[in-house]
């Protein structure tokens, strides 16, 4: 964080709000300003036009369906919602102390999937079946998946050859199988999602926050989260949002299996999937894309990380993998169909 | 007068103390200005104009500020009122002059976008500087309406110049809210504000060429030449343009204007006074054309060599 009193670059984006600022602290792309108007976060962000009358559009639908779970972008003076900057995009919110400790107990896990939950279901809408669609959207995926295995095999082949294997290539070598199986699963996952699309020749769309984590929710005291950063908001499957924070959660907390079906159970109390959206997640879930990612890290000359970073980077994620992989078993257990997601 | 606590209660202000009663005051979010409007389709054509012209992202402007309700205006028990601030700090033009050009060029291009309904024509001919001069009232000096005539043969002269100068008569015309003066560049936190005086929407390139006109007068050559420089790298700005803003440098629309308002003088010491005026204007005038000419010549040579 840092503090400045140099205002004129901002001080330009304020005046579309008749703000004058008197102190500003820097966090990341937002700026805490201070004024004798109130305290107020200015979000620097890079939009075109089009993906900004889009967030705009996003905000107001929000506000028109009644979502109050948001950090509201107030509007300035003259009625716009952003501030243009050359190639740079502004908008202004109030400032929303991130509480902590919270009058009773709260598992900020869960209030994000209550909450999300309730912003699916109030934006479902059933798409208009398209077989082509669907099926692009299929092959596209699959296509990506099947490349990146391929470079993965080249990878595992490459370092097969060499003598003296580094701890990172030796990481990677021992878990390789599991990581085939893994992507393999998640292509029969997503081949399930797509026969059952095609089967019920329909599919909805949600408002997928798109870039879902805990850094952009904020918590008051009473354990209320409210979403900010709806820059890359979309309409697609809810499996898209439950996959990113999923991945998210795997990544910043210990869990295990039993806490990964409270998630999903969390969730689908407020908003129920459909079975082929559970294959869509547990594909999105299953496929190893990020110890492909710690692979393209390590491949990159230019990185910053240590070897030992990079194991342990390696190793967290196939730790994930694995319960990923339990996870999948538990829910995708053969049981009389009443059984089944409870 | 129109009541204060009227319009701070449609635009949410607290805070409201008139500094120039029924147009300026100050509240706690900084001085306003109330433009009136006497035509609701005018006041619309303004709206459009500074909302468009804001969208291409070049400057600020004294856009309209929203009531409480949302509205870009507000009908009050005297009529139509639209919201602006009051910027005071004059911009410094030197040095940033690609600003101004961004400015000129962002208003040619939003005027080719806007309607043509109550746009005022700007065209002249030989037969209008000729009757210019015909049943000047009583009350213009008999020497002013002497000098005024031997000075319609040169005003003719120049018609006649400006009409050779290759300009296409098909190309399309930017409808726009004349810049006005160089005082209505304005600077705040460092940014270009343009204050816009909500004029009648003109037809053409004579108001930046007024503009122009005085820019050359107040600034010097060296500081035009940057801008016409700075003008040329636009993407939409070319050589027809500046064609355009040269024709009507050298009409002579000062010799016209002039003996418009002559024709409601009152005494002769104020007819003595427009036509000193007039030649003020008219040595502007001059000193366009040779700036255009010589900055056109020298990119000719340069693109000659």
């Amino acid at each position: 964080m840092t503090t400045t009193k140099t205002f004129d670059h901002l001080g330009s984006v304020l005046f579309h709000y008749d703000l004058y600022p008197e102190r500003m602290e820097t966090f990341g792309n937002v700026r805490k300003v201070y004024t004798n108007h109130g305290v107020f976060a200015l979000k620097q962000t890079a939009m075109d036009r089009g993906a900004g009358d889009w967030f705009i559009h996003v905000m107001r639908r929000l506000e028109r369906i009644g979502f109050h779970y948001t950090v509201p972008i107030i509007p300035t003076k003259y009625g716009d919602y952003l501030v243009r900057r050359g190639d740079a995009a502004y908008y202004l919110m109030p400032w929303y102390e991130n509480t902590e400790r919270f009058t009773h107990p709260v598992s900020k896990e869960d209030v994000i999937l209550e909450e999300i939950a309730k912003l699916h279901g109030l934006t479902e809408k059933n798409q208009e079946y398209s077989e082509d669609v669907i099926q692009q959207s299929f092959d596209t995926l699959k296509r990506r998946w099947e490349l990146r295995r391929l470079e993965m095999e080249r990878f595992a082949d490459k370092i097969e050859t060499h003598q003296y294997m580094s701890p990172f290539e030796l990481t990677f070598l021992t878990h390789f199988h599991r990581m085939v199986q893994m992507a393999e699963s998640a292509e029969e996952h997503l081949s399930s999602w797509v026969d059952i699309c095609k089967e019920k020749k329909g599919f909805r769309s949600v408002l997928c926050h798109g870039r879902l984590n805990t850094s952009h929710v904020l918590f008051d005291q009473y354990g209320s989260g409210y979403f900010l950063n709806f820059e890359r908001a979309v309409l697609d499957t809810p499996a898209r949002d439950l996959a990113i924070l999923f991945r998210h959660y795997f990544q910043t907390r210990p869990w295990d299996t039993s806490e990964g079906i409270h998630w999903l159970g969390t969730y689908e109390r407020h908003f129920e999937l459909f079975d082929e959206e559970r294959h869509l997640l547990m594909s999105y879930l299953s496929f190893p894309e990020s110890i492909f990612h710690s692979v393209d890290l390590y491949l990159n000359e230019k990185r910053e990380q240590t070897q030992l970073q990079l194991v342990t980077h390696l190793e967290r994620r196939i730790l994930s993998l694995n319960r990923v992989h339990r996870l999948q078993e538990t829910l995708f257990r053969e049981e009389p169909e009443d059984q089944q997601w409870g | 007068m129109v009541e204060l606590e009227q319009i701070k209660g449609a635009y949410g202000f607290s805070v409201g103390e008139w500094i120039v009663p029924g147009e300026t005051f100050r509240t706690e979010k900084g001085v306003k200005t109330i433009k009136w409007w006497e035509n609701h389709h005018t006041m619309n054509w303004h709206i459009q104009w500074r909302e468009a012209l804001d969208n291409k992202g070049i400057c600020l402007t004294n856009r309209m500020i929203r009531t409480k309700d949302h509205e870009m205006s507000f009908l009050c028990t005297k009529g139509w009122l639209t919201l602006h601030d009051e910027v005071t700090s004059l911009f410094s033009y030197q040095g940033r002059e690609e600003e101004l050009a961004s400015l000129i060029a962002g208003v040619i291009n939003t005027g080719y976008t806007m309607d043509w309904r109550d746009a005022k024509g700007t065209h002249l001919s030989e037969e209008v500087i000729k009757h210019a001069v015909v049943d000047l009232p009583e009350t213009v000096d008999p020497i002013v309406q002497s000098i005024l005539k031997k000075t319609m043969d040169e005003a003719i002269t120049r018609f006649k110049k400006a009409e050779r100068l290759p300009v296409s008569s098909l190309e399309k015309c930017p409808i726009i809210d004349p810049l006005g003066s160089v005082k209505n560049g304005k600077e705040i936190f460092g940014q270009l504000f343009w204050s816009f005086l909500g004029q009648t929407p003109e037809v053409g390139y004579r108001s930046i060429t007024f503009f122009l006109r005085e820019y050359v007068s107040v600034y010097g050559k060296e500081s035009t030449n940057r801008l016409l420089t700075a003008l040329k790298e636009e993407e939409s700005f070319d050589d027809a343009i500046m064609m355009r803003l040269l024709k009507e440098a050298v009409l002579p629309w000062e010799f016209i204007k002039t003996v418009e308002k002559l024709r409601y003088v009152k005494t002769k010491e104020e007819s003595t006074r427009l036509l000193e005026e007039m030649y003020d204007t008219w040595e502007q005038s001059r000193a366009l054309v040779t700036t255009i000419s010589t900055w056109l010549d020298g990119k000719r040579e340069k693109v000659a060599n």
